[in-house]
């Protein structure tokens, strides 16, 4: 009556458990194409339904509990990670906005922020210790051989929902390819002009879009800005609005239109109910707008934390800035900064006069 | 694979203690890979009304099990005989229904659907959402709280929530890790997490005597 090769096959389970987020099989269940995930994964049927009968990973056990799955399953971990933060995006981003399309300038709750491929100014300022703990926490939350091997696009999966999603020559036009292709809607408004990064947040998931063909240490920077914007324009007013007005998420996720009492209470617990910054737009004469300007000199800092951490840039500049001319001492500290740290030229040079005004070395007035 | 080997009943009593226990995410396969053969074993030669369904039904006791552990209570029996009485009631059933509907001459393509659920999922839901049953004194929840060293620290925010009298089933989807899901699978989710933490709480109130 049964046929015994296969009594071990866990598929009829898996369907069994496809109404239950509690299991992979059931969280798996709104992503579109889930069925693609197993190639991807490199797993026979057999092994893709014993995934799909394991309990979903906490979200505040991301780590361990995906790292337990990949090693019963005997694959790749962060290959897993990343699998599961994509499908979570893909997920929330195919149940659509509050408009059916994702229109940037009229969603509540989404944020899209872009990083265009013309030249920007690194800020030159330390930062804040407030930014210092979100990086930490970044590379605390990514198992011990990403933080060793700096790898950035791994500590961004394994420390907060994100996909980080590589395409050849990014733009607002490959990006939409790319939603479309997962039956997502399309992203509204912005130039379609060239870029190294686009974030695309919407209920509480999700995807840093990065140009493929940038260089190793530019890559990693926007890969590093824009999960700055995640953490700090997306993720950090949503746990705030959770702390302060749980009753508002529904709005913020587009379940529900906003009411007049919900706009007071979110003025009242300080939430801003248009939680989204439109980062694509730009003002009448080329220039971004101030709030732009703050969100984009924020996200660079939290990216330049958590690539070349202040405390260690101190140390290292402390140990061979010994004597010289300002011009010279920068550029020892920026090669060193580009050298041992991996980054960019321009954010390497930004860095270095922080750090060099920190140090107690300026200008005098034979380098003017 | 553990395909024609019997599993021991201290190894399922074992994987039973860390399903509840809800720890490690790979307990729920490691368990169905071992009840799955062996029960297709024992009922390899037991009549049913399509060859298929007996697996079926298999496949459903052990989802349902594995979805709910605590319908199990290990001092009444090992896990086996626990699943093979819950297929074998399905069966029963199953057969029941099928002589039943071919007494009243039913049309043969009427088919009987083994795997929903047959209670009224949605007027449940209603009722207890009216009910309110998470409305409880404010003691109690305190008590809850004091044993903070029993729950999880998803648990816990979950609590914090009902507590502070949240509805909104959102919330509750950020805590869980669900907000990517369709508005509907996340109510049900967030209720069977209420449900479940409301069995919980209960049973501290007995505990504490309140």
């Amino acid at each position: 009556m049964v046929d015994s090769d296969s009594d071990a096959d866990l598929s009829g389970i898996a369907v069994q458990l496809r109404d239950s987020p509690a299991f992979l099989a059931g969280w798996l269940a709104a992503t579109p194409g889930a069925d693609q995930l197993m190639s991807r994964l490199g797993l026979d049927e057999a092994a893709w339904h014993r995934l799909l009968v394991c309990r979903t990973p906490r979200p505040d056990h991301f780590a361990a509990d995906v790292a337990t799955i990949a090693d019963y399953l005997g694959i790749n971990a962060l290959v897993l990670a990343t699998v599961l933060r994509e499908a979570a995006a893909v997920a929330a981003l195919a149940a659509g906005s509050p408009g059916g399309g994702l229109a940037t300038d009229q969603a509540v709750g989404l944020l899209a922020a872009a990083r265009d491929a013309a030249e920007e100014q690194s800020p030159r300022s330390p930062g804040t210790d407030r930014l210092r703990r979100l990086a930490e926490a970044t590379w605390v939350a990514a198992p011990i051989p990403a933080r060793e091997a700096h790898d950035v696009e791994a500590a961004v999966a394994w420390s907060s929902p994100v996909a980080v999603i590589s395409l050849p020559r990014l733009a607002l036009a490959s990006a939409n390819a790319w939603l479309d292709a997962h039956g997502i809607p399309r992203l509204g408004g912005g130039a379609d002009g060239p870029l190294r990064g686009l974030l695309v947040a919407w209920r509480g998931n999700g995807i840093i879009f990065v140009d493929g063909t940038l260089e190793a240490a530019e890559r990693r920077f926007v890969v590093a800005h824009e999960h700055g914007h995640f953490l700090l324009d997306y993720l950090e007013p949503r746990r705030r609005v959770l702390a302060d007005a749980p009753e508002l998420l529904a709005v913020i996720d587009g379940h529900r239109a906003p009411t007049s009492a919900d706009r007071a209470r979110g003025a009242l617990a300080r939430v801003p109910l248009g939680l989204h910054t439109h980062l694509l737009e730009r003002d009448l004469g080329g220039g971004a707008a101030q709030s732009v300007v703050a969100a984009e000199d924020e996200a660079s800092l939290y990216a330049l934390e958590l690539l070349a951490p202040w405390e260690a840039v101190l140390r290292r500049l402390r140990a061979v800035l010994t004597g010289g001319r300002y011009a010279q001492l920068l550029s020892v500290a920026a090669d060193i900064l580009e050298r041992e740290f991996a980054l960019p030229a321009g954010p390497a040079a930004a860095r270095s006069a922080a750090a060099l005004e920190t140090l107690g070395i300026r200008r005098s007035f034979f380098d003017r | 694979m553990a395909e024609h080997v019997e599993p021991e009943q201290v190894d399922l009593l074992r994987l039973h203690v860390e399903l509840c226990a809800g720890e490690d995410p790979t307990v729920p396969a490691r368990l169905a890979e071992l009840l799955l053969p062996a029960l297709r074993r024992r009922f390899r030669s037991a009549p049913a009304a399509d060859p298929h369904a007996i697996e079926s039904l298999i496949d459903l006791s052990i989802a349902r099990y594995l979805r709910d552990p605590a319908r199990y209570e290990p001092t009444r029996g090992p896990l086996l005989a626990f699943l093979y009485r819950d297929v074998e009631g399905d069966r029963k059933n199953e057969l029941a229904s099928l002589g039943s509907r071919r007494a009243h001459e039913l049309p043969d393509s009427e088919v009987v659907d083994v795997s929903a659920d047959r209670r009224n999922l949605g007027m449940d839901e209603e009722v207890l959402d009216a009910l309110d049953p998470f409305d409880m004194p404010r003691e109690i929840l305190e008590a809850a709280r004091s044993e903070v060293a029993g729950f999880s620290d998803q648990d816990r925010q979950l609590l914090v929530l009902i507590g502070d009298g949240v509805r909104e089933t959102v919330a509750y989807s950020e805590v869980l890790g669900i907000t990517h899901l369709p508005a509907e699978v996340q109510r049900r989710e967030v209720k069977r997490h209420k449900d479940r933490l409301k069995a919980r709480l209960e049973v501290i109130r007995g505990r504490l005597g309140l």
